[in-house]
């Protein structure tokens, strides 16, 4: 499997794309049908790799903010954005449902 | 390692107009409680009072403590309308150490501003005016006679030179020290845009009002 980055927003429309067909390398399966993609995986490289980086850290905002050689406040700034653009996928999320 | 989609593009200027970004909490109210107080004992030595929030005045001599006070008070409050004004609008988490920290921080420049007037040139030339404008003829240079008028044209060239020279330097590093306290509210609790602009005017205009009213409480009361 290649290292390509997971595309998921429409090039055409812009809107978000939908997985529509999965597949099994070992036996040639082939599912079909329409499924939403996860939070994280609409999330960017930047913001999946802070994520990992805060669980590797225990959740300890002081070690993260150590880590990246950054004040506390900035790394848990840095967080609040992420809380929020999380909240907006997840609030699209539920009005597309609707 | 940097932080993902917030690493700054020049760190010389991170480091000078936003050190917050770096530095904040215990680490910035250590350094910058440092700099206030030798800050302070330098100004007890010659008599220059840290006397309001961005305020540096040659004033009446006083205890060495009397000048520490001063700047503890106009940090103090700083620090308190600064969190207040952050739990009024910010929807983030404040901890009042990143708060404290960062505005004792930002009051590193302020420091520098007193070695501009400490310059000589600067202290003659003024020293000069202020024997003019109270007609001290004590206070005149060799030579020279009183007359506030006459004040500038006794002064020798290279003495107002220096003087205008602090004056823009000090100038320069008043709204460095603005400009950071402004960044030091923004970081610590997580604001930013016109409405974070607006209370910070707001907040470093009362603060200058209440660290005066503070200052000649605290003056007034040992009589000085």
């Amino acid at each position: 499997m290649s290292n390509r980055t997971l595309p998921v927003q429409c090039p055409s429309c812009a809107r978000e794309l939908h997985v529509v067909r999965l597949g099994c390398d070992h036996c040639d399966t082939v599912v079909q049908g329409c499924y939403a993609l996860p939070v994280l995986t609409r999330l960017s490289q930047g913001d999946r790799s802070l994520i990992l980086n805060l669980v590797k850290s225990s959740g300890n905002l002081k070690d993260l903010a150590r880590l990246y050689g950054v004040s506390y406040p900035t790394v848990r700034n840095r967080l609040d954005a992420l809380i929020e653009k999380i909240g907006e996928i997840e609030a699209d999320k539920a009005h597309d449902e609707t | 390692m940097e932080l993902p989609e917030s690493a700054p593009s020049n760190k010389l200027k991170t480091w000078l107009f936003n050190p917050f970004y770096y530095i904040a909490g215990g680490t910035a109210l250590g350094v910058g409680l440092a700099v206030m107080v030798i800050a302070s004992l330098v100004g007890a030595a010659t008599n220059y009072h840290f006397d309001g929030v961005i305020d540096l005045h040659s004033g009446t001599p006083a205890p060495a403590w009397v000048f520490v006070a001063e700047n503890l008070i106009n940090w103090l409050v700083m620090g308190v309308l600064v969190y207040l004004a952050g739990r009024l609008i910010s929807r983030s988490r404040i901890r009042p150490l990143d708060v404290f920290g960062t505005q004792a921080l930002a009051r590193g420049p302020m420091a520098i501003t007193l070695f501009c007037v400490l310059l000589p040139g600067f202290r003659r030339v003024t020293d000069h005016l202020a024997g003019q404008l109270t007609q001290d003829p004590t206070r005149f240079p060799p030579g020279a006679s009183g007359g506030a008028l006459t004040a500038f044209a006794q002064v020798s060239l290279l003495d107002l030179a220096v003087f205008v020279l602090a004056v823009i330097l000090a100038l320069l590093l008043l709204v460095w020290t603005v400009l950071l306290m402004y960044r030091a509210f923004a970081v610590s609790c997580n604001v930013g845009g016109g409405k974070a602009i607006g209370v910070f005017t707001v907040v470093i205009l009362l603060g200058e009002v209440l660290s005066k009213v503070f200052i000649g409480a605290l003056l007034a009361a040992i009589q000085i």
